[in-house]
């Protein structure tokens, strides 16, 4: 075919007279920021909330955004302050393929306009959907981390230096990845944002739980994206569990269910669990301080809210131990508290038993308590069901460089994820994923000849010299090794404040910084003190008091229907979408 | 009625008698101190909460001891907290960095920010002259017992046990 010259002239003269227009037109200075931001990838149908923010406006005469060609309406109109202008429109969603937002703004000088670009990703039909998601996250679980715990859990043959066995977290996996993180505002995430990309698809701010930024003080205000229980529960009415080790109202378990700009508005956090979207029908973590009234001593609430009352007059069984845990059965929704805050570490809890780690709480369930009750009950709905289990006190304790207590809480995990694939093997229709939701700087070097006592520089071998650690040998009553070993694990940190370092764990925990009171942070004397423990020089800015979270990949697990979805190496935004397509999730339905 | 000045001088005479007597009985050493132990502070601690024991109610107002070790930051000179267990102090510490509360005294860095009430610690008001403790040291405390559920304004450190006029001595 042969193109005629002249049709093309309109094309390309439109542009050139739009271009002369805006010239000669005198421009408005205005700032325009739009969210969800330009570049955003939704699942089709995922209501999300959008904000258009003006500033530096001189006078503002008219407005006019649209979605894909057609004008939107009905926003709320706002003002932070002189020549500030803010358009809110709450709940709208993005069709599949490309999606344009433009917005024009007159104003005393001119024009202005914004154009922004989302892209909408269209439901799939799996020949073989998931229809239940079992999610196990581990906070702060490196590839290091989680290989360190495997040599302790499974260690070496001796006669042939070929390993003992893997992790249940790796062991037939369909699916794997290398997960890389990073924020909306910094390439370095926290536990909050870092776990609302896995629950929305998107990236957000440091500190914030399932929202995009805004210009506004308020926390709770901020544009919303919706978490993928929330998509669930509204498109198909499936049940939804969180459990965790950590206190309920913390950045993981609180992903799977809020939004908020400051994971610290922890009462709003608690209140949102049982009035938000999801509600979630399992609900057991620590933490009770959010959820018992102000009267109660110890309760970090500022109101007379009850939740442990008023949540059993919504129908839920509740449970504050691990023996009324056992005897529960499989309610349909079931709150458990276990603890005023954090639980102590699993080596804390079954091996050491120390009252100074312990305190009053002395009877707590495992992980796979949690789990396996949490599954009982989530089970009963036909229409599937989504359950988040976060390994929580891993982070903690690689924080304070405690990877002893770290890594023995991933071996908590790792039966709890054996636990879940049985169920799930007696069927064909659960995915479970394995991950972590970011990494710590640790890294596992050679071998620790115990027998040499502690912080002996010496005893940390490399090379040949480093032999095989064989915690294996000698097993607790769950099955998991005793953290005694002729042969240890010696590992470090690439990222720590000045720190004093003896190689070893000890039962009463001791961290590794206290402050100098000039706003900087100096080794423990106490750790220094003891035999063997010599001084390492840090690399952190001296405001630091621990083991910060760290820019590196991380490990991903799947197993079962669509865990082949899972491959290579992929940007933590894209498990939310890949279990949407393992579940055939269709956002646009409502059930 | 109108008073005689004789019974005004009496009434005046029995006044100061009285008022004697009594900055007399005030001025007699108060009772010795009690020794309060911080793992028996509370006779329960559960999910539902921390409830005083009998005995810590009783102390209430009055003069305690307790030991412990010190949680301090030296720009704070006149207030501390006293742990069961040795801990470390973040002052102030970053919200994004997921500090074990159970193992660390938390300073908050912004007044909005929300620590765990603690449930293992004394929060402990200096009297005039005395020295701050350094974290981690052993110490024991007297002073007058105070129980509220309550924010201390410059560390913003959540207690329900404080002891308020504290001197100090050293525990080798």
């Amino acid at each position: 075919m042969k193109t005629n010259l002249k049709n093309w002239y309109p094309l390309v003269l439109l542009p050139i007279a739009a271009t002369v227009v805006s010239a000669f037109g005198a421009p408005s200075e205005a700032d325009i920021n739009v969210y969800p931001y330009d570049g955003a990838k939704l699942l089709a149908g995922q209501r999300v909330d959008l904000r258009v923010e003006a500033s530096k406006l001189e006078d503002l005469k008219n407005y006019s955004i649209s979605l894909n060609g057609k004008a939107l309406t009905d926003f709320v109109q706002t003002s932070q302050g002189a020549g500030q202008a803010e358009w809110t429109l709450r709940n709208i969603s993005a069709k599949s393929g490309a999606n344009e937002v433009l917005v024009k703004l007159t104003d005393a000088k001119g024009e202005v306009s914004k154009r922004i670009a989302w892209t909408g990703v269209a439901p799939t039909r799996p020949l073989k959907p998931a229809k239940n998601v079992i999610l196990f996250i581990a906070d702060g679980m490196s590839w290091n981390t989680m290989h360190g715990a495997q040599v302790i859990a499974k260690g070496y043959n001796p006669s042939n230096g070929m390993p003992r066995g893997k992790l249940e977290m790796e062991a037939g996996a369909d699916g794997m990845a290398s997960i890389s993180t990073s924020s909306f505002d910094s390439y370095i995430v926290d536990s909050a944002n870092s776990a609302s990309s896995i629950a929305t698809g998107q990236k957000a701010e440091v500190n914030a739980l399932n929202v995009y930024r805004d210009n506004s003080a308020d926390t709770l205000d901020n544009p919303r994206a919706e978490i993928i229980t929330e998509i669930l529960k509204r498109s198909r009415g499936a049940s939804v569990g969180i459990v965790s080790n950590v206190f309920g109202t913390d950045a993981t378990p609180a992903a799977f269910a809020t939004h908020t700009r400051r994971r610290g508005d922890y009462a709003s956090i608690a209140d949102q669990y049982f009035k938000g979207n999801v509600k979630p029908d399992v609900l057991m973590f620590g933490g009770s301080e959010d959820f018992i009234p102000s009267t109660a001593g110890g309760s970090r609430r500022k109101d007379a809210t009850d939740w442990i009352a008023e949540s059993q007059k919504m129908g839920y069984t509740f449970v504050g131990n691990r023996t009324d845990l056992l005897k529960a059965g499989a309610p349909e929704k079931l709150f458990g508290l276990f603890n005023l805050d954090n639980f102590p570490s699993y080596l804390d809890r079954a091996t050491w038993k120390r009252p100074e780690m312990l305190g009053a709480f002395t009877d707590m369930p495992y992980l796979w308590d949690m789990t396996n009750t949490a599954i009982g009950s989530l089970e009963k709905n036909d229409k599937g069901f989504f359950l988040m289990v976060e390994a929580g006190m891993v982070d903690k304790y690689l924080h304070p460089l405690d990877w002893t207590r770290a890594m023995f809480d991933v071996l908590e995990l790792d039966k709890t994820v054996k636990l879940a694939k049985e169920w799930a093997a007696k069927r064909d229709d659960t995915l479970i994923i394995v991950t972590a939701d970011h990494g710590h700087s640790l890294t596992v070097f050679g071998g620790y000849d115990t027998t040499k006592g502690a912080g002996n520089r010496d005893a940390a071998q490399v090379y040949e010299k480093a032999s095989f650690p064989n915690y294996y040998e000698k097993l607790d009553q769950n099955g998991i090794p005793l953290p005694i070993a002729a042969r240890g694990l010696a590992v470090g940190f690439g990222a720590h404040p000045d720190y004093c370092e003896t190689y070893s764990g000890r039962e009463v925990y001791q961290a590794p910084t206290i402050s100098d009171g000039k706003g900087g942070f100096v080794p423990n004397p106490k750790v220094c003190s003891e035999p063997g423990a010599f001084q390492r020089i840090g690399n952190l800015p001296k405001d630091q008091s621990q083991g910060v979270h760290t820019a590196d990949p991380v490990p991903l697990f799947a197993f079962g229907p669509g865990a082949k979805l899972f491959q290579g190496s992929m940007d933590q935004t894209e498990i939310f979408f890949a279990m949407a397509n393992a579940m055939g999730l269709n956002a646009t339905q409502n059930k | 009625m109108q008073l005689k000045i004789n019974n005004i001088f009496a009434l005046g005479l029995i006044a100061a008698i009285i008022a004697a007597i009594g900055a007399f009985a005030f001025s007699k050493p108060s009772k010795p101190a009690v020794k309060l132990e911080i793992p028996k502070l509370f006779s329960s601690i559960s999910e539902r909460g921390a409830v005083y024991a009998k005995q810590t109610l009783e102390l209430r107002g009055g003069q305690v001891t307790v030991t412990g070790f010190a949680a301090s930051d030296p720009n704070i000179p006149d207030r501390f907290v006293l742990t069961r267990t040795r801990k470390t102090v973040c002052s102030p510490c970053d919200e994004s960095a997921d500090y074990p509360s159970s193992i660390t005294v938390i300073f908050p860095n912004a007044e909005t920010e929300a620590v765990p009430v603690s449930t293992d610690s004394v929060f402990v008001y200096l009297a005039n002259g005395q020295k701050l403790p350094t974290t981690g040291e052993k110490i024991r405390i007297t002073g007058k017992l105070e129980l509220t559920q309550s924010t201390d304004s410059i560390t913003r450190y959540s207690s329900l046990v404080q002891v308020r006029e504290a001197s100090l001595s050293p525990i080798q």
